[in-house]
Order: structure tokens, then C-alpha cells, then sequence
């Protein structure tokens, strides 16, 4: 029996410490949910110190995925911008963080037939993440304009 | 019960006899380390040689220097068990055994052996402390590593798109899809997977984008560590093109795709782990034999332990 508290406290001190060293913490919320929509590619930004993926609905991967670059309305693009950080127990390797932006790009046409496109930024990542120097038209073009990732056929 | 005790002669005839019975012809059936002849040794700069000489030669080279203590049984079996497991992981002595790219490989894996205290050995450091890395000598091997030619690398090729022809019957799906030699089959679900990381790799110049299956995602959501059997990780790999204007960076040439599967039962041998690797658009399935993934979880075993052999998880 512990007769002392203070070795009940030690004891729990030891306990807890032993857990945690064991297994690292897992950061589920820099993850980020997609939902149907598929990946076109990722972005390295060592300026920044940002890394990013392109994620597309069906008609914006088909897009992304054609060497002669048409939108077509219904195309809908989202970028996740992370923080770039070490790769734990890896020297010499960079990986995501914590999530900094979501830019959302959607293309439509209007009743003359012309195609324009929305875009909408949400930075969570505090302050403005996403270059101040850069319009939200260069932005477009980048997301919008991003071939996809070749992958194996499927 | 009363304990009887021993008297100190006693104890010292005691002592004496298990030496006599045990240790003494022990010595006579010693391994005996010997030095194969080098083979290609491996050329470094004059400060990184005598850095890793000092450090690591004795186990991973041709060159092992045993102390007189090291060849006194019992401890000289242990000694030639390291050794001899030192240098079928790699051998400075037989450099060129291995590809260039696994050479670069090697020497960042070698950095981050000694970051995480794997390297050189704790037995060894313990009776050899003079063979311990300084944080100076750390540094200086780091800027080696970055000094190789593959951190540097940009892929400037001309993108290929296709595995076949355009139009030509994909050669990648279904009954027709290419096995590891372990006994795993390609399948593209990954590409309707969710990403679990996204990473810029320094030896090799390559960027990758790692996908987790449903539930690989979900173990990570409830913060499950050792993951669950089912659990599938696929880590796709490009080249890096060129930086533009602004710093992006975005994906060339497609390289390999990586898989891990949990069953442990079935892989036991692996941690549980099922490793496979398949190249190039034709997704050529990696290795020589099925013993390819042992080189796998070597190197996942020696830097990951804590997170279930797995590197690319999202930790705070
Ligand atoms: C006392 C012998 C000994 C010394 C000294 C030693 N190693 Fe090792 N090394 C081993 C053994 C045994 C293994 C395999 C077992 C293990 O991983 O613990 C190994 C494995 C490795 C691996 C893993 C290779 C793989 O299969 O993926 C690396 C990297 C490595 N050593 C680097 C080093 C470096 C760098 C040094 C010097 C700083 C060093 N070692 C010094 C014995 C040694
Ligand atoms: C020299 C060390 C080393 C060897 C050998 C190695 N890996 Fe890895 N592996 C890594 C590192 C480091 C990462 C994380 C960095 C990255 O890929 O972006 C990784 C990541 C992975 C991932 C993504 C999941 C994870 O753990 O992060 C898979 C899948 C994988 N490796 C499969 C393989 C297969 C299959 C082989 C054998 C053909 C292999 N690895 C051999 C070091 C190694």
C-alpha cells in the first residue's frame, strides 16, 4: 500500500511519462477531408516554407488530366496550403504541418455563355498565408492551371 | 525459510570453478573476426572518412580493429554477431555493391542512425567511447549529405504520361495487375483514398504524396497506435521539377509507388508490415527475391519503432 501520497504522485508521474514516450502524439487535425473530390497534384513551396495539395471534382480532374487546357463550367478546384515542417526521426525530409489556407476555385458560365470563375479564401492559418504579393487572378491561374500528377493508369 | 548463506572462501571457489568449467574453454571455441579483402572502399572527404572510421568501421567494414577485450569469450561472441550483422547492412569495404542512388541512401540513413542515437551501438559506444559522434561532427555530416548530387536534383525530362500508347488497353488493371515478390498485388484504389501526408524528400529529389486507406484514416483519427490489421498506406513518388517564379515546385516525372499493409499475422517477420515497391509507369514489381522487404523494415525498424514502423503520420 502507499502509505506516502508523495509516492503515489511519483508513481503517477513515472506512469504517465512512460505512456507518453511510448507512442508519438497523433495530430489528426492536419488532416483534411477532401470528401469525393480527387487529388490533381502538390506543391512544393521552399520560399514560403509551404507545401500543397490540388484537389479537383470530376470535371477538374479531367481537365487537369488534358494536355490542351479547356474548363469547362462545373469544374470545381480546392488547394490546401500546410505548413512545411522536419519530418520526425527523418533528417532530410519535409512534410505538412498544420493547415495555413483553403482556396476553393469554382468555374461557371454566365446566361451570355462566358466562362468566369469564383474564388474564395479561407486562411486558417492566422495571419495571410497565401503570398500578399500575388492576385487572386494569378492564384486562379495556378490552381486552375496545374496539370495533374501522372499516375499509373487505373 | 531460512536462506543459507555462502562464506566469502566459499564464493571465491565458486567463482573460481564456473571460470575453470565455463569461461576458460569457452575461450577456445572464441570466433575469431577476420578481415575479408576490400573490395571497392568507399571514397569520402579526409574529415568524413576519419569521422566514420573512427565510429562506425569496426562493424560495417572490412577494416575491424577488436580491442583485447573484444575477443575474450563471452563477449567476443557478441562482438562478431554485431559485426558480422553490421556488414550485411552495408560495408564501406564493398561500397559499390551498392547502386549510386542506394549509396546517397545509405549515407542519409547512416546521418539520421546517429541523430536518433541508433548508431553507432550502445554496447559498443559503452566499452569504445572514444568512437561517440560529436554534435559538430553531426552537423558536418549533414552538410555532406546535402552536398551529394541527388539533393540537387531537378527533373527536366519531358513528362510521360502514358505506360502504353494513347488508347492502348491499360496494363495496370485488374486480373492483369503486377505482384511483388512478396506476394502483393498492384490495385489503384489508392487514387479514391484520402492523403494522410505530403512530403519533399532531400536524397534523390523526389516529392510524394501518401495516401491511407479507410482504415489507416480512421486509426489516425482515434489516434490508434500500434495501426490495425487492414491497414493499407500507398506513397506515390515523382521527380521535382523546376522552382518557377514565385517558389512552387510541382511534380515531374512519375517514379515508383510504395505500399504498406497491416496484417500481422501474415507478415510477422516484417512487424506486420507487407512492403511493396513497384516502378515506373509499368509498375514494375521492385527486388530480386522476396527478401526485398527485409531491406524495407531495416530501415523502418531502426528509425521508427515508436510509431508502428510508420514515418509518415501527422504528429503535433
Ligand atoms: C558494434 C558494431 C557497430 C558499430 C560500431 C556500428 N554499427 Fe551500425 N549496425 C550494427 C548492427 C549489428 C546493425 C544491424 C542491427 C541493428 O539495426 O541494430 C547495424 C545497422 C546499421 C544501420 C541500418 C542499416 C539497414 O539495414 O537499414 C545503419 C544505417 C548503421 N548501422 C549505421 C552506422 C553508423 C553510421 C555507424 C557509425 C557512426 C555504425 N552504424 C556503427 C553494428 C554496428
Ligand atoms: C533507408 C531507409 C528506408 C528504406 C530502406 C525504405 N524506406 Fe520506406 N520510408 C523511409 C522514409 C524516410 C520514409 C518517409 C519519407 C518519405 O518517403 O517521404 C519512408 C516512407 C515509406 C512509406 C510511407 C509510409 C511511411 O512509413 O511513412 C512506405 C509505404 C514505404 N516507405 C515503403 C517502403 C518500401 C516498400 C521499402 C522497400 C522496398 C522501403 N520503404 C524502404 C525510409 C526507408
Amino acid at each position: 500500500m502507499l502509505t506516502k501520497p508523495i509516492y503515489a504522485v511519483l508513481l503517477g508521474v513515472l506512469l504517465v511519462s512512460c505512456s507518453q514516450s511510448k507512442h508519438p502524439a497523433l495530430a489528426p487535425e492536419y488532416l483534411y477531408n477532401a470528401g469525393d473530390q480527387k487529388v490533381i497534384s502538390s506543391l512544393i513551396n521552399n520560399k514560403h516554407h509551404t507545401i500543397s495539395i490540388i484537389y479537383g471534382n470530376g470535371p477538374a480532374l479531367r481537365s487537369a488530366q488534358d494536355t490542351v487546357r479547356t474548363h469547362t463550367a462545373g469544374e470545381q478546384y480546392v488547394m490546401v496550403t500546410w505548413r512545411q515542417r522536419p519530418m520526425p526521426h527523418w533528417y532530410g525530409t519535409n512534410m505538412n504541418g498544420k493547415i495555413l489556407a483553403v482556396e476553393t476555385v469554382t468555374v461557371a458560365q454566365d446566361p451570355a455563355g462566358k466562362i468566369g470563375y469564383s474564388y474564395l479564401l479561407k486562411n486558417t492559418g492566422g495571419n495571410n498565408t497565401i503570398e500578399p504579393d500575388v492576385s487572386r487572378e494569378q492564384r486562379i491561374q495556378l490552381i486552375t492551371g496545374q496539370p495533374a500528377a501522372v499516375l499509373p493508369e487505373n | 525459510m531460512k536462506k543459507s548463506k555462502m562464506n566469502p572462501l566459499k564464493m571465491i571457489f565458486a567463482f573460481l570453478a564456473i571460470a575453470i568449467v565455463i569461461v576458460i574453454p569457452l575461450q577456445f571455441s572464441s570466433p575469431v573476426i577476420e578481415n575479408p579483402p576490400v573490395k571497392s572502399e568507399i571514397e569520402l572527404p579526409g574529415d568524413i572518412q576519419a569521422i566514420l572510421q573512427r565510429a562506425c568501421y569496426d562493424c560495417h567494414s572490412n577494416h575491424s580493429q577488436t580491442a583485447w577485450f573484444d575477443r575474450i569469450a563471452p563477449a567476443s561472441y557478441l562482438v562478431a554477431h554485431d559485426i558480422k550483422e553490421g556488414r550485411t547492412r552495408f560495408n564501406f569495404s564493398d561500397w559499390k555493391a551498392n547502386p549510386p542512388a542506394v549509396q546517397e541512401l545509405l549515407l542519409w540513413e547512416m546521418v539520421n542512425a546517429i541523430e536518433e542515437h541508433k548508431m553507432p551501438l550502445k554496447s559498443y559506444v559503452m566499452v569504445h567511447p572514444a568512437a561517440g559522434i560529436s554534435a559538430a561532427e553531426l552537423t558536418a555530416l549533414k552538410s555532406y549529405v546535402n552536398s551529394l548530387p541527388g539533393r540537387h536534383k531537378i527533373d527536366t525530362a519531358r513528362i510521360i504520361r502514358s505506360a502504353g500508347a494513347p488508347g492502348a488497353a491499360s496494363k495496370t488493371a485488374g486480373t492483369n495487375a503486377p505482384v511483388s515478390l512478396n506476394g502483393i498485388k498492384y490495385s489503384g484504389d489508392y487514387q479514391n483514398w484520402k492523403i494522410i501526408s505530403v512530403t519533399d524528400k532531400y536524397d534523390g529529389g523526389s516529392m510524394r504524396v501518401v495516401y491511407g486507406n479507410d482504415i489507416m484514416v480512421k486509426a489516425i483519427k482515434q489516434r490508434q497506435l500500434p495501426f490495425p490489421d487492414g491497414a493499407k498506406i500507398v506513397k506515390a513518388v515523382w521527380g521535382k521539377q523546376h522552382e518557377d517564379k514565385v517558389g512552387n515546385i510541382s511534380p515531374g516525372n512519375f517514379q515508383n509507388v510504395q505500399i504498406m499493409i497491416k496484417d500481422s499475422k501474415k507478415y510477422k517477420s516484417t512487424e506486420g508490415w507487407g512492403f511493396a515497391k513497384f516502378e515506373g509507369l509499368r509498375l514494375k514489381p521492385s527486388g530480386k527475391t522476396a527478401l526485398f522487404a527485409t531491406t524495407c523494415i531495416n530501415c523502418h525498424r531502426l528509425l521508427v519503432p515508436e510509431s508502428d514502423f510508420v514515418f509518415n503520420i501527422p504528429t503535433k
